[in-house]
């Protein structure tokens, strides 16, 4: 009996420790304003909004510059695209947003990769003060189950996916600033990468596409648009992607009558190699030359008249 | 399974209050059963390779114990079919390929037609160890050291018993099978210091290794990129990747064994305090050192021979030793090595010796160790070049390269010219991944150097419980903080 009370005591202890500490963690992590941690806790404490807001992968964070677009719209803008993050796992931050913001329009934007299915969360450190937000577990869950459970329900699981990115990120004294990019990005990169040729035949899977009509129905529902953005890719890097053509009828048919599909895989910018650093990326030369032209063509489509 | 995964959190518990729950004679099946499903998380149709490795082996000693010691002629076609059909095992699924490649190049030197074919064959994990732990079981019975085991759950739990399975130690039968058949009753202290050395084994795999395995991955895979310093920097933390990641695997493998009260034999005893090659092979992967010595070395001669015939038979033990742990050139490079540090150390000994003396080193012996220490320490670093790099050509551009631009990429560093810290000192990483691995890196050596005579163990048992389960806590803590959680493999399951 002596030795269960004291292994009793010793768990007990540990539990308390390890809460209080966890607690901590994600306290600060909620008043995080800076990075993906700070787009999701203002995203989740409803204290980012714009009459703008653009989500997607890396592709809306590195490419939407915020202060551009603000000065050519004379709408507020904020960039909440999060690094590595497909529609299929940011899609409950979306609906979260959707609840409370005034926004009128809604930037999706993405990439030849975009309806892939995806297995695996990325990064999902950033959401794990919010798991337990049903929104954000159920996309989680559709993506995988296994480590959305653990990290749910599993006491300090969250702990061994910190790294010190993340506890640089949500310590950091510019917290207390804020984002003077308003959540953009730009990369001051080089292309370093080498070329390939091979063909990319990426999947186009019918659960995403589902999620996608779901998440535009629901932010159509409250009187915002859509706009669909298939992000600038590199002419070369495009000649091996032997779908293109179908992922653009899946955004045309995805934007419908109700909301705008703009495609730049047709713009000028594809064919000059030095505004990218990869095939899919275009660096911050290629990021303000991008933000122009997307924003004239908002202001052409009279979206902020 | 991997004992850095979740799996594992939940089966090593479950099997630990059945087996403590169990009737004693129950808990060998319940032991084999956990020991298969421990196999089949990884691949489930490999456990075949288990099954008949065991039967082969069961029925060879069983055949070889129905004749007296004396009829060796009898015994002897069972310890033939035991060896080959381990070696065949063995060499089907780890060795045929890289012979097949290297008697097609030799086919194509000569000009001479070749038309074996390739297979694409996964290499079982752990093969290596159990085949190792199979074999020294005939061998012992051949030679009468220990009888057969009759009872074939008993014996298939000795080939597969799941804390030393994929990764050892390679045990001998005169160990653990005695052991198997033991009642072990719940002891308090042995369950938690079993549980306190499982800590702390994956506190050097997921703190220490994984970590420094980031690193080490980013110069060893594009080692054309760099010179000099990061190069060094990599080299020596792959020394001690290596020894966390090898050592980490054998303390939860010993710890989860003790908690059940069953004692594994040490498989590293402070390797890098090492003052010389010949003592580093005393202390590291013992159980892989003394099964070679046993089975090998011994029965080659030993050194009971003419002295180049012993320098012969050293080399011959660090050849097989090298190719034990894979299929390539770099480890048949890496052992020769080891081999050829033996055998330059016999040689010079009374030469060195005699400089030492007249340098008057032994004065100061704090310093004297310290050399002793370092210059082995360097060797083996060395040596690990071959061991680590990718192919012959990488290692021997590692090699041509660590000390060229030393001054340039030091004033680099300095400077921080082109971000030259991130590249060359953090390799890659963010700096506070490079300084919590040296902070980390500081903490293994005071604890190692706390190991020495008397155990660390007893000398925390001695000291408040408060204090002991504060240590625990930050143990477990920093395990969970700042453990690297990427299902990292253990490098030796490769093995």
């Amino acid at each position: 009996m002596r030795i269960i009370g004291k292994c009793i005591i010793f768990c007990l202890g540990f539990l308390l420790i390890g809460t209080l500490i966890e607690k901590y963690i994600f306290s600060v992590a909620k008043k995080s304003t800076i990075g993906q941690s700070g787009k999701v806790a203002m995203i989740m404490n409803h204290t980012v909004d714009a009459d703008m807001a653009i989500f997607g992968s890396s592709v809306a964070l590195v490419h939407f510059n915020s202060n551009i677009l603000e000065k050519t719209t004379k709408y507020s803008v904020y960039n909440l695209g999060m690094d590595g993050n497909a529609l299929q796992q940011y899609a409950g931050l979306l609906e979260e947003f959707n609840t409370y913001s005034n926004a009128k329009v809604v930037v999706i934007a993405g990439t030849n990769s975009e309806f892939g299915n995806r297995n695996l969360l990325y990064e999902p450190q950033y959401y794990a003060p919010y798991i337990s937000n049903s929104k954000i577990y159920k996309y989680f869950s559709f993506i995988d189950l296994r480590t959305s459970l653990l990290l749910r329900y599993l006491p300090f699981y969250s702990f061994t996916l910190f790294d010190s990115n993340y506890y640089k990120e949500i310590f950091s004294q510019d917290n207390l600033k804020g984002e003077i990019l308003k959540g953009y990005f730009p990369k001051n990169q080089a292309w370093e990468e080498k070329e390939t040729n091979f063909i990319i035949k990426d999947k186009i899977d019918s659960e995403s596409i589902k999620k996608y009509t779901d998440i535009i129905e629901k932010i159509n529902l409250k009187g915002r648009k859509v706009v669909l953005v298939l992000a600038p890719i590199y002419i070369k890097g495009q000649k091996q992607l032997v779908n293109l053509d179908q992922v653009r009828e899946v955004y045309k048919d995805l934007a419908g009558a109700n909301n705008i599909f703009l495609d730049f895989t047709k713009s000028n910018l594809c064919y000059k190699k030095e505004l990218f650093y990869n095939n899919t990326h275009l660096n911050a030369t290629g990021a303000d030359l991008f933000s122009q032209e997307f924003s004239k063509k908002l202001v052409e489509l009279g979206l902020f008249n | 399974m991997l004992f850095n995964s979740f799996e594992f959190l939940v089966f090593f518990p479950t099997v630990i209050i059945l087996y403590f729950l169990l009737p004693y004679r129950f808990r060998w099946a319940l032991l084999l059963l956990a020991s298969y499903t421990f196999y089949m998380f990884w691949r489930v149709d490999y456990a075949i390779i288990l099954v008949i490795s065991t039967l082969i082996d069961y029925l060879c000693s069983r055949m070889m114990d129905t004749y007296p010691l004396e009829q060796s002629s009898r015994r002897k076609p069972w310890l033939w079919l035991s060896m080959l059909s381990n070696l065949g095992i063995l060499f089907t699924f780890k060795y045929y390929n890289f012979f097949n490649t290297a008697a097609r190049d030799l086919a194509q030197v000569l000009d001479v037609p070749y038309a074996a074919p390739a297979f694409e064959l996964l290499l079982p994990m752990g093969i290596s160890f159990y085949t190792f732990q199979t074999m020294s079981y005939s061998i012992d019975v051949y030679y009468g050291h220990i009888k057969a085991e009759r009872h074939l759950g008993i014996f298939a739990l000795f080939v597969t018993f799941f804390p030393q399975l994929v990764a050892g130690p390679i045990e001998r039968a005169g160990n653990l099978l005695d052991q198997l058949k033991q009642k072990h009753d719940f002891n308090y202290q042995r369950v938690t210091d079993g549980l306190k050395l499982m800590a702390w084994g994956l506190f050097k795999k997921v703190v220490i290794a994984d970590r420094l395995a980031v690193m080490v991955n980013e110069v060893y895979n594009n080692p054309t990129e760099y010179e000099g310093i990061p190069l060094i920097i990599a080299t020596v933390f792959f020394a001690f990747q290596i020894y966390c990641d090898f050592s980490g695997y054998s303390d939860i493998a010993i710890g989860s064994a003790q908690v059940m009260g069953f004692k594994l034999m040490e498989n590293f005893r402070r390797p890098y305090f090492s003052k010389s090659i010949r003592e580093f092979w005393g202390r590291w992967h013992i159980s892989l050192s003394t099964w070679f010595r046993d089975y090998l070395y011994i029965p080659l001669g030993g050194n009971r021979v003419l002295k180049w015939r012993w320098y012969y038979n050293i080399f011959i033990v660090f050849l097989v030793s090298g190719f034990w742990h894979g299929a390539n050139w770099t480890f048949i490079v890496w052992g020769a090595l080891h081999g050829f540090y033996q055998i330059f150390g016999f040689i010079t000994a009374d030469n060195r010796n005699a400089v030492i003396k007249n340098s008057d080193l032994t004065r100061f012996p704090a310093l004297y160790k310290a050399v002793q220490v370092g210059t082995t320490f360097a060797l083996v670093c060395f040596a690990w070049i071959f061991f680590r790099a990718n192919s012959i050509t990488d290692a021997w551009y590692i090699i041509t390269h660590m000390f060229s631009g030393l001054t340039e990429s030091a004033k680099a560093i300095l400077l921080n010219i082109n971000f030259a810290r991130h590249k060359i000192l953090y390799l890659g990483q963010e700096k506070e991944v490079f300084f919590l691995a040296l902070v980390f890196i500081a903490i293994l050596i005071i604890i190692e150097l706390a190991k020495r005579g008397q155990s660390l163990r007893f000398k925390l048992a001695k000291s408040p419980t408060y204090f002991r389960w504060a240590l625990t806590y930050a143990l477990i803590l920093i395990i969970l903080l700042f453990g690297f959680y990427q299902s990292n493999e253990f490098i030796y399951f490769q093995f």
